[in-house]
């Protein structure tokens, strides 16, 4: 069964399909959705969410772009939402804003993929969606302002403080591990 | 791209195709929020709509009695307190006593069943009272004692010519845009009910002059309906829709009109000495004055719409145009004699009219539930003009509906 099938299927409300494609896309956006997440119970919700969206509007698929990137929108979409209904606050940690530090890159650690996402989930609420949409979706600073509704400065700090954070983070265990 | 960072680059690289193995949990609970209606429960909605639309067909019929000619006291036609036109009353006439009424009041009291009119005398009142004379069942009314055979029965009075509007050519039947619909595209069922003002717009012609026209209070008068009904939607995944159905509605005219010769009848009962009825007095009086007449017509429509819906979250607003075809069920009319300019009244329970209309309405839906909408729907609609024995008219209406739509498929 090819995936323009598959979304046929869903579209008909075919609930077959509709598993297919959960099972064939849920672990990534679950993934996905942790990095947005402080925990798992929220991360599972917004995948429900999303799933239910997709569903939903499984019509309005117009087959231009992959399917799993218009998945990864809208997962990304509700999860955002989740986000706004709490306060959207510049959160002061007391880190020096030397944004011209030169920021070294880190040592080839032997982490864990799941340690590495623990250290962007222990990020603050905003350093942590910012530096998701930036650096791991690839959003530029104007797309994540108008997305957060913030302007684009305070994308840009918010991005260096989370590099900051994430320095820090990774020589504290490289000089743990020497 | 944005400019590469070692720290953005180390991130990405470990987490961009990172991917978890979902709970199991995470999909019932999916599954359960998106269980499609049973078709148990599709069905009873159903009927409760066709149900609720019959209902309302049936309570909103007139029934044997609304049709009845004159019109009771306290029913459709209301008497107005005179205005610039007192009422002015003169004795035209006095009907002498029966025989044996006159018998009776020089005698001892007899029966009060002798004291029934002669025969004779029936036709002699019934040719003094004109044939249009919408208030003479109020006096008849008014004395539980009297004899029903003393009045004059009503005078049926019809002129379904004057009316009787020529049916404009109905276009042939459209013809099916999709001979099967994709399996993608939805059905909707759809009901609602909302109230609806209409403004006719009357153009008179022909045998109305001047005098006639001076007689009734304006040309442009406002209506009030109400409409309900069911439409089924057929929305294509890209939005594009098509609608049709049926719908019902009443609609309802205030109408001030001028009446030069209300004529009543007014019968004073002559009692004997125990207290029994042993004559009656006829007495016809002529008077002028301005009335208010409640008119109305029912109409069924058949609509064919075209829209376009698009849907963000869980809102979506479609906008349709389109053309509605109207039957008239049926209708009840007091309006002025083209010939004499005197009041009369016109009905049929038969469907004898067609018109049709072009329709624009905007819906804004909201989703309850996977399978059920609220709506909202105001509308703007312009029937075509209509050419009668009396003139062209031509309604003007804007409405808001409300309702409910269900996903059928």
């Amino acid at each position: 069964v090819t995936e323009t099938e598959l979304i046929q299927g869903c579209v008909r409300g075919n609930r077959d399909c509709q598993q297919v494609i959960f099972r064939k896309y849920a672990g990534k956006m679950l993934a996905l959705a942790l990095r947005y997440a402080k925990h798992q119970m929220e991360a599972e919700d917004i995948v429900q969410e999303a799933f239910i969206r997709v569903f939903d509007h499984m019509h309005t698929f117009e087959h231009k772009g992959s399917f799993e990137g218009w998945i990864k929108r809208i997962v990304i979409n509700v999860a955002l939402k989740n986000f706004s209904r709490k306060r959207f606050s510049q959160e002061q940690i007391g880190i020096d804003q030397d944004f011209d530090a030169p920021v070294e890159a880190p040592a080839d650690l032997l982490m864990g993929v799941q340690e590495i996402l623990d250290m962007v989930k222990e990020l603050p609420d905003g350093y942590r969606v910012v530096f998701n949409l930036y650096a791991i979706e690839g959003y530029n600073h104007k797309e994540i302002a108008d997305m957060l509704g913030i302007q684009e400065s305070t994308s840009r700090s918010q991005l260096v403080k989370a590099r900051k954070l994430l320095q820090q983070k990774l020589a504290g265990l490289q000089k743990i591990a020497v | 791209m944005n400019n590469h960072h070692p720290i953005d680059d180390f991130f990405r690289s470990k987490l961009q195709d990172f991917e978890l193995d979902p709970p199991m949990h995470l999909w019932e609970g999916i599954d359960k929020r998106r269980k499609p209606v049973p078709f148990i429960l599709k069905l009873l909605a159903g009927t409760a709509v066709i149900a609720m639309t019959w209902a309302g067909w049936y309570f909103t019929h007139p029934s044997a009695e609304l049709n009845a000619f004159p019109i009771p006291l306290g029913g459709q036609v209301v008497t107005q307190a005179p205005k610039q036109f007192p009422l002015q009353t003169e004795t035209v006439g006095k009907a002498t006593p029966p025989v044996a009424a006159i018998v009776s009041n020089n005698n001892p009291p007899v029966a009060a069943a002798s004291s029934a009119p002669t025969p004779a005398l029936l036709p002699a009142i019934a040719a003094m009272v004109p044939p249009t004379a919408p208030a003479v069942s109020e006096i008849a009314t008014a004395d539980a004692r009297m004899s029903p055979e003393l009045f004059v029965p009503p005078i049926a009075i019809s002129y379904p010519e004057l009316l009787s509007v020529a049916p404009p050519e109905v276009p042939a039947v459209v013809p099916p845009l999709i001979d099967k619909a994709p399996a993608a595209w939805h059905l909707h069922l759809a009901a609602f009910a909302g109230p609806q003002g209409a403004l006719r717009r009357w153009t008179p012609s022909g045998a109305f002059d001047e005098a006639t026209l001076a007689r009734q209070q304006q040309a442009e008068t406002p209506w009030l309906s109400d409409f309900r009904g069911v439409h089924l939607y057929a929305v294509s995944p890209g939005g594009f829709a098509l609608a049709t159905g049926v719908q019902y509605s009443s609609v309802y005219e205030k109408f001030d009109y001028y009446n030069p010769r209300e004529v009543r009848l007014k019968i004073s009962p002559i009692e004997g000495p125990a207290g029994l009825l042993v004559a009656q007095d006829t007495v016809m009086v002529t008077g002028q004055r301005w009335k208010t007449a409640r008119n109305y017509h029912r109409t069924l429509g058949i609509p064919l719409l075209l829209g376009f819906e698009r849907a963000r979250g869980k809102t979506s607003l479609g906008v349709y145009g389109g053309t509605i075809l109207h039957i008239r069920t049926d209708y009840r009319r007091v309006m002025l004699d083209p010939e004499t300019g005197d009041p009369m009244e016109v009905t049929a329970t038969q469907p004898d009219a067609l018109r049709l209309s072009w329709q624009l309405h905007a819906a804004w839906q909201y989703r309850v539930s996977p399978a059920l909408q609220v709506f909202v729907a105001p509308q703007l609609g312009i029937t075509s003009p209509v050419s009668t024995n009396s003139g062209r008219e031509q309604f003007f209406t804007a409405g808001l509906a409300a309702g409910i739509r269900t996903r059928m498929y």
